[in-house]
């Protein structure tokens, strides 16, 4: 992989010069010349090759996915009936399979001794196989795609040429948004190649945004207050816990919601919209509440194409309850502890109980446990480590929790309740969240997650949970107050009340352009100050 | 107009003006301002070398010239493979003040403290350097343990009855109650039990204790002098909170085995000043062994995650230095790890930053990666048997050819002051 980011210098080089090809060439080329294809070829060339620069020979996985999605899903226009669910079923395994060979093979052959696997993982050296940059982006693009096709959603398969620029779009390729067929490829159609006046200033704001809140809060927070707590948990005080991880809970989203604030304005200067993907998620007043603003693409996705095939939040499907029978299974065989097989045993009895002896419970039941399989494959997709079950688990209880409890959500106290248990549960999940992820470019070789990382988890939840509160044992260092001050400016900024953070918004629309160049200037120091920025990538680059 | 797109040469302008900018800052101002304050006023946040340890020279040479029939075996040294002992002048004083003070050991006591990771347990390391030196030197008895250990002490065996209970102020279950010299943990008795302890045979140096000393957290100390060696023993305990059971000698040497099963040696920094204090005035170090660095490597993911803890471990070596001016404080590195270099990526850092930061904090540092013969050796000590097959502790034997190396290192050391003294 090479040390490539939004945020640095080389990148935006190579953006220039794309977005300086594309609007001389819309500018130059006359209307009949200046074709969708054209427009087309050169995005799809652009793309392809920022996806070589960043992932090297990984490429062809791309280009392997690209050519087969759409062999089949022109094969499923033109077959009816038992061959075309049989076609369906294989993009769909394919997709799945590709994801799971370089995500999960060596996850399951080191969780499963003495197996075929481990004879695999010995023979072609799965722990050394890189992760191609945005897999797990593309792949559920790619089956999103076909199954629109499929469903009729998508009326017709479109061109090679389409299909291959949409999986591949830069801006949104290695960490979103999640883009649907139907909403990206009638923009490819298009004559107008790059904005107005009026809608470039826009977008060049929404990069400088984007870039402010991942460098600023995003690198500058991890540095100072996030990276060294993680890096040794036992040699700090809960309280500097406490301030790591609702650091990290900023840091996560800033890095997250600044790629998307980037990817969208890149996107809109080459005169393409995607969707959004962040609405103020920590202000949410439920767990539901939260997924409906973090990361809205992804949740968007598992509800349209699993939750609801599942049985939503209706009723049980046989692939619900299968998913539940090997979660059970898992759990058990893994937690090797009678305890741990008791509770999952009564949990699993109480809730079919439940069910027997109220039938009119069935449905909300239904709609936890799917509601909780969902959290738990969606802490998978992360990555393949015991981390992000552990981390999926935690957030799918409490999602299920509350469903399941019968709270008045429009109650001024429930809201509130609401809030403080789904931010606090965010956050204390990320415990497993931040110590499975990689932080720098490189970690990725021969190691898919950081080496100790259940035990980093275990040990900051043992310091939180065993420890008092000791104000006298923080470190109290300057770069702990600035970055402590940096999460309050955050946080605040977060929790503005929305009448006056839209006054904001609208006023900085109307900056004068000298703002706008002096914004640029602060965020280039920033990010040639930040504590290693350029060897630090977005979060999701990595999922 | 408004509706139309920016003319191109527009766009190139903007481009190149913000490329270039971007560029010039880069090339320009490379480091945060605040970062390159932070290295200019790196050198003068250590903390200035105790002046106990620069009055010292007038003794040295007085003390050296009446015991130098003792070191004559330092002339006939055995060849055994070693790393040199790295530090500054203030670091270097200590030591030789140590060397000193050990021909003189059977008029005072000169106890040892090494605190480790699980590397030292059950007495590894610190029971080769204490047989040797009580062999040479005098003293007798294992000095500090405890009913409840991470693993057996090698120089007794015990057994106990009753409730006895174990509690660390470090790692996972880390109680900060438990948080006391000197193990950093302590043995609560909920009821009642008794402990029987015994000698294990040894005749050179002597077996057994004559000084037994029971340290409950709050006083009294319980203590019994004993003019015959004792080799076993069964103590009783009522209620109580022991931080730890002297077995020594009034005189002589002692050496401490201190292990923290799974610490960094972070926690050390927490102690409170009234432990350290407790410490000074009941058994004070001569000399303080550091052997820690084998549990950071795991999670290291940058090298600067690596700078960040031999500044914590820097911080330490200073914090001990202020308390006990007149010990000399030696970090022991980690070992060789694991078979491959990616197994381990942190461990080349950890090692290189613990040899700048400690000794610009006073301390020497002997790099005992290097000692076992390098980056990979631990394959060829997991060959031999001295190595066990997590590819990271020693074996027994390990343990011992460490020892062996190591105080080489120390001799080798000393044999090099006393030569550019006689030079003088």
């Amino acid at each position: 992989m090479t040390e490539v980011t939004f945020t640095a210098w080389p990148f935006w080089v190579a953006f220039a010069c794309v977005f300086m090809v594309m609007s001389i060439a819309g500018q130059h080329l006359s209307e009949p010349r200046r074709t969708p294809a054209l427009r087309k070829v050169l995005l799809l060339a652009f793309s392809m090759g920022f996806y070589a620069w960043v992932a090297g020979k990984l490429v062809a996985i791309l280009v392997l996915s690209v050519l087969i999605n759409h062999l089949l899903t022109l094969g499923l226009t033109s077959t009816t009936g038992r061959l075309r669910q049989i076609l369906v079923t294989f993009a769909v395994v394919f997709n799945v399979g590709l994801l799971g060979l370089f995500k999960y093979a060596y996850f399951v052959a080191d969780w499963w001794p003495n197996s075929t696997l481990e004879f695999a993982l010995q023979s072609w050296r799965l722990d050394q196989w890189m992760l191609p940059i945005g897999l797990s982006f593309f792949t559920f693009q790619a089956i999103s795609y076909v199954l629109d096709v499929h469903r009729g959603t998508l009326k017709a398969p479109t061109s090679l040429l389409s299909f291959a620029t949409y999986l591949s779009f830069f801006p949104q390729l290695v960490a979103g948004p999640i883009v649907r067929a139907g909403q990206f490829l009638p923009q490819l159609e298009s004559r107008s190649w790059v904005p107005n006046k009026h809608e470039d200033r826009h977008h060049i704001q929404r990069i400088l945004t984007g870039f402010l809140k991942k460098v600023l809060l995003g690198d500058f927070i991890g540095a100072w207050i996030v990276d060294p707590v993680f890096a040794d948990p036992t040699a700090w005080s809960s309280v500097e816990i406490w301030i790591a991880l609702y650091g990290y809970s900023l840091q996560v989203y800033a890095d997250f919601s600044g790629y998307t604030d980037m990817a969208k304005g890149m996107a809109g200067l080459l005169g393409l919209a995607l969707p959004e993907n962040f609405n103020r998620p920590y202000k949410a007043t439920s767990p539901g509440d939260f997924w409906r603003r973090w990361h809205i693409t992804l949740s968007a996705w598992w509800k349209d194409y699993v939750y609801i095939p599942m049985g939503g939040n209706r009723r049980f499907s046989a692939f619900s309850l299968g998913c539940l029978g090997v979660a059970c299974a898992a759990i058990v065989w893994w937690a090797d502890n009678l305890g741990v097989s008791l509770v999952t045993s009564g949990v699993t009895l109480l809730m079919m109980a439940v069910m027997l002896l109220y039938p009119k419970a069935n449905r909300r039941v239904a709609h936890a446990v799917n509601a909780f399989l969902i959290m738990l494959m969606g802490g998978l997709w992360h990555g393949a480590h015991m981390n992000f079950i552990v981390w999926g688990a935690l957030n799918g209880a409490v999602l299920s929790t509350w469903i399941v409890l019968p709270l008045r959500p429009k109650k001024a106290w429930s809201q509130w309740l609401g809030w403080l248990v789904t931010f606090h549960t965010v956050v204390a999940s990320r415990i497993w969240f931040r110590a499975g992820s990689l932080v720098h470019w490189n970690e990725g070789v021969g190691t898919p997650h950081p080496k100790g990382a259940w035990d980093t988890a275990w040990s900051i939840w043992h310091v939180l949970t065993s420890s008092t509160v000791e104000l006298g044992n923080v470190h109290w260092q300057p770069t702990c107050l600035a970055g402590i001050a940096l999460l309050g400016i955050g946080f605040g900024l977060h929790f503005l009340p929305e009448p006056v953070s839209d006054a904001l918004q609208n006023r900085a629309k109307k900056a004068p352009t000298w703002m706008l160049w002096a914004g640029w200037i602060g965020a280039t120091l920033l990010s040639t100050w930040a504590p290693g920025t350029q060897m630090r990538p977005f979060i999701y680059w990595q999922f | 107009m408004s509706s139309s797109p920016r003319p191109w040469p527009q766009w190139g302008l903007i481009w190149l003006v913000f490329l270039a900018s971007w560029w010039l800052i880069q090339t320009v101002s490379s480091e945060a301002p605040w970062n390159q304050r932070r290295e200019r006023l790196k050198p003068l946040s250590a903390k200035p070398i105790n002046p106990v340890i620069l009055d010292l020279d007038t003794t040295i040479h007085k003390d050296e010239v009446l015991d130098e029939a003792s070191w004559s075996f330092l002339d006939s040294l055995d060849s055994v493979p070693t790393s040199p002992l790295v530090g500054q002048t203030a670091a270097w004083f200590g030591l030789r003040r140590l060397f000193l003070r050990l021909p003189k050991a059977g008029q005072k006591a000169i106890e040892i403290y090494h605190w480790g990771d699980s590397q030292i347990e059950g007495d590894r390391i610190s029971g080769e350097l204490r047989k040797s030196w009580q062999a040479r030197w005098g003293g007798r008895g294992p000095g500090w343990t405890m009913p409840v250990m991470p693993a057996p002490h090698g120089h007794v065996r015990a057994s106990s009855s009753g409730e006895l209970l174990r509690q660390t102020g470090f790692g996972r279950r880390r109680d900060t109650t438990a948080l006391k010299l000197p193990f950093l943990a302590v043995n609560r008795i909920p009821t009642q039990a008794t402990w029987r302890v015994e000698a294990t045979r040894t005749e050179n140096p002597p077996a057994g204790w004559t000084l037994q000393e029971i340290w409950p957290l709050t006083p009294p100390v319980r203590v019994n002098e004993h003019d015959v060696a004792k080799t076993e023993d069964t103590l009783a305990f009522a209620k109580d909170t022991l931080r730890g059971v002297f077995l020594g000698s009034p005189k002589g040497i002692m050496v401490h085995n201190l292990p923290m099963r799974g610490a960094s040696g972070t926690t050390l920094n927490r102690l409170a000043r009234a432990e350290w204090d407790w410490l000074a005035a009941t058994h004070p170090p001569a000399m303080v062994l550091l052997q820690f660095g084998g549990n950071a490597v795991p999670g290291m993911t940058q090298p600067k995650q690596a700078r960040w803890y031999a500044q914590n471990m820097g911080r330490l070596v200073r914090n001990i230095r202020e308390h006990f001016p007149s010990a000399v404080v030696v970090f022991v590195g980690p070992s060789d790890m694991g078979l491959r270099p990616q197994d381990y990526p942190g461990l080349p850092w950890v090692i290189e930053a613990l040899a700048k930061e400690i000794p610009e904090a006073g301390g020497l540092f002997w790099d005992l990666q290097s000692a076992m013969g390098g980056p990979g050796s631990m394959a060829d000590w997991h060959a031999k048997g001295w190595a066990s097959s997590d590819h990271i502790h020693f074996s027994k034997r390990g343990a011992r050819e460490a020892a062996r190396r190591f105080e080489q290192a120390l001799w080798l050391a000393w044999r090099d002051m006393r030569k550019s003294t006689s030079h003088d």
